[in-house]
């Protein structure tokens, strides 16, 4: 066998549903920027929307504000925009995406407004627009039951507190140098860490903490009022006045009919409050299925990738040898640039860039397959130049001694041992590609790991959505491996 | 006329000059074998007739082709002679059989059924008919090498070279290869032997080359340069060769 090493890459994953996903959004703002086009006609411009399609973006795994239950966006948010809608004539069509990649789609003009519990601060305000604020929410910190000691802020001085990484609670522990601070990429694992007895108390916004207490955290108790103020707004695109006027009337008439009190009454009054007392079983069946749909999603990418990428990896690695200098510098420069950018950031380029470039809309998934594709190919061409340069030089030589042409001699004396010798290589670029297809959520691709999002902050269950996820990518890459060593098997006992 | 002519040949790989002003001809049917120490220049000698490698300086011509920077020329010229390696280099992934009639349906054009036929005669040349379905890996090392032996004589080349065929070969496997070899020049085939084997080109070689330190130092019958060696370096490097 060959010593061609298998080739260990590491890629920037992020996964933070509801990070402000600032550092993206100005990815895309300096794209647009560098590409010289603004979007100039997008389609939703203007203040008359009658009759039109109002197009919003929001990440269901928020609740009660948006979550996904049934395969339907429920929540505040989500029937807030629909009487917005309403109010301006228009029909509303909604895209649920992570919380990344909400900003970047807006600015890219693949929808119009994003309702997803959007906190004004300062530096939002800076970059988008926004209409008037809907909802006043506020910080709150979240103890354990038993644990009388903890009334509110001060108590925790001294001890550790829990926050989802870069929400605004950052900005109120700052105040307090001796509240140890831990960040988790949801909040709904923090306050599983606080059940568990690791954090004194979890700090994050108000609506969502009391709704996790009431559906699935029994023991934990909102320890004090609310720490702050803070708005809600819809965003927009800054350079749309007219669209923030038209939804700021709006807004207006909802209030002024009473429509807007009967909502909130219906979310956050007394009522509404009781009713969600009651603690809910996880529907496994559901779950199940639900992942089992991701995880359907999950796999037809990665093959599609993978029967697209590997010829393509392929052809790279034999154009880098060729002797037409242009080609091969081409072709080594395609290796360096796609291996050395973050997979994540590759994605975001074709989904929101490459369509001004080229001026066609690429729909989310042939944008994932395509960035999935030319990623993967750059690893796969990789692995491919090692295996051809592990077969030993002599046998270029003996073929081309039997009168061979190069490509013949490629064909049909390299070629087949090297793959032979990069097929343990190739299957973990296969499981990692597997796993790597979590990032195409940032589009909007509803794979297995964002379906393990949506269900863990609707069920507020993150212990029970989490390993089952676990166990899915597992299935899936364990027929891989065997297949890949018992076809190892087979050709080694021919040579 | 000479099937090989080889004229001032020099053969430099950067400051390295290993060839450094070689004549030689070799007529059709003729056992040609070349000794001298290791780093003498003799396998590069042979890999400049074959077109592996191409001359710095000089000329070499073989059976009237040019050896020359030139693809499509060293290709026809690979079509034409038949080379034999230390390392065998058979294909790992291919069957003894498909080792010999890979290159007769690839670059001749044989059908299927063509190319079967002659490769099982090859085979049947080096006496291996039975082990056709084997795999290189399953094969000994004298056993490799016939196949290796085989695989080149199926292109039906005008001349064989073997670049010490029998030094990677455990000492009780040697003979099954020379005498392969012997059978061959019996039936007229010309050939250019780089070998330590001293019996055998004391028995086969029309003509033993002495080569040292990139230069032919002498040549002449077997009889003339093994038992009568006129240069001191000859008789130097027999006198070693024999106190071993």
């Amino acid at each position: 066998m060959g010593g061609v090493r298998s080739m260990s890459r590491r890629r920037l994953s992020c996964r933070q549903p509801h990070t402000p996903g600032l550092g993206l959004l100005c990815l895309a703002w300096g794209l647009a920027v560098l590409l010289g086009c603004g979007r100039g006609e997008a389609p939703g411009s203007g203040g008359d929307w009658k009759g039109r399609t109002l197009r919003i973006g929001t990440d269901a795994t928020y609740p009660p504000f948006e979550s996904v239950k049934d395969g339907e966006l429920v929540g505040f948010d989500i029937e807030l925009g629909a009487l917005v809608a309403e109010e301006l004539g228009a029909k509303v069509s909604w895209t649920n995406t992570s919380f990344d990649g909400v900003f970047p789609a807006l600015m890219a003009g693949k929808f119009d407004l994003v309702i997803s519990a959007v906190t004004l601060t300062p530096e939002r305000q800076q970059r988008l627009g926004f209409s008037a604020p809907y909802y006043t929410a506020g910080q709150l910190v979240v103890a354990r039951e038993a644990d009388t000691a903890v009334t509110g802020l001060e108590s925790l001085r001294g001890k550790t507190a829990g926050i989802q990484i870069n929400t605004s609670a950052s900005l109120v522990l700052e105040k307090f140098p001796d509240i140890e601070v831990r960040q988790y990429p949801s909040i709904d694992l923090a306050l599983q860490d606080l059940r568990n007895g690791n954090l004194a108390g979890v700090v994050g916004d108000g609506p969502t903490l009391r709704y996790f207490l009431t559906h699935g955290f029994q023991g934990l108790r909102a320890a004090g009022g609310l720490l702050t103020e803070e708005h809600y707004g819809i965003a927009m695109r800054p350079d749309e006045p007219a669209l923030r006027e038209a939804v700021n009337a709006a807004l207006q008439r909802l209030r002024d009919s009473g429509k807007f009190a009967a909502l909130e009454e219906r979310y956050f009054g007394e009522a509404a409050q009781k009713a969600q007392a009651t603690p809910q079983a996880v529907p496994w069946g559901k779950v199940t299925w639900r992942l089992a749909q991701g995880l359907g999603l999950t796999l037809g990418l990665t093959v599609l990738a993978l029967v697209s990428g590997m010829p393509l990896g392929l052809a790279v690695a034999l154009g880098r040898r060729v002797r037409f200098r242009p080609l091969s510098w081409l072709c080594a420069a395609y290796v360096e640039g796609l291996r050395g950018t973050p997979l994540l950031v590759q994605i975001i380029f074709i989904y929101y860039a490459l369509p001004q470039l080229l001026g066609v809309d690429l729909a989310p998934m042939l944008a994932a397959v395509l960035a999935l594709t030319l990623n993967s190919a750059a690893y796969v061409a990789e692995i491919f130049r090692a295996g051809i340069a592990s077969v030993d030089a002599g046998q270029e030589e003996a073929a081309r001694a039997l009168g061979m042409g190069r490509a013949q001699v490629m064909r049909y004396v390299i070629l087949p041992q090297a793959v032979r010798n990069v097929l343990p290589p190739l299957t973990n670029e296969g499981i990692a590609l597997l796993k790597d297809s979590s990032l195409v959520s940032i589009i909007g691709m509803a794979e297995l790991t964002r379906a393990g999002q949506e269900l863990a902050s609707q069920l507020a269950a993150p212990l029970a959505v989490w390993p089952l996820v676990a166990l899915f990518y597992l299935l899936a890459t364990l027929p891989l491996t065997r297949l890949a060593s018992a076809l190892e098997k087979r050709l080694h006992r021919q040579g | 006329m000479a099937l090989v002519e080889v004229r001032n040949l020099h053969k430099r790989f950067g400051a390295l000059e290993v060839l450094k002003g070689v004549d030689l001809s070799v007529q059709p049917g003729e056992v040609v074998v070349f000794v001298g120490p290791s780093g003498c220049g003799k396998s590069t000698l042979l890999r400049c007739l074959c077109g592996l490698e191409v001359p710095s300086e000089g000329e070499v011509v073989v059976g009237g082709i040019p050896v020359r920077a030139e693809p499509k020329a060293l290709q026809a010229l690979h079509r034409r002679v038949g080379m034999v390696f230390q390392r065998f280099h058979l294909f790992p992934h291919l069957s003894a059989l498909a080792n010999v009639t890979l290159a007769p349906r690839k670059v001749l054009g044989l059908s299927e059924a063509e190319a079967e036929a002659l490769g099982r005669r090859m085979l049947a040349m080096v006496h291996l008919e039975t082990r056709a379905d084997a795999y290189p890996s399953q094969l000994s090392g004298g056993q490799q090498q016939r196949v290796a032996i085989a695989r080149a004589l199926a292109m039906k080349p005008e001349l064989m070279l073997f670049d010490e065929p029998t030094s990677a070969l455990d000492p009780e496997l040697v003979g099954e290869v020379l005498e392969v070899m012997r059978e061959l020049a019996r039936e007229g085939m010309t050939m250019c032997v780089v070998t330590h084997e001293m019996g055998f080109a004391a028995d086969v070689a029309h003509r033993v080359v002495f080569m040292d330190a990139g230069k032919v130092v002498e040549e002449g019958s077997p009889q003339q340069v093994l038992r009568e060696p006129q240069h001191p370096r000859t008789r130097e490097f027999l006198a070693r060769l024999l106190q071993r």
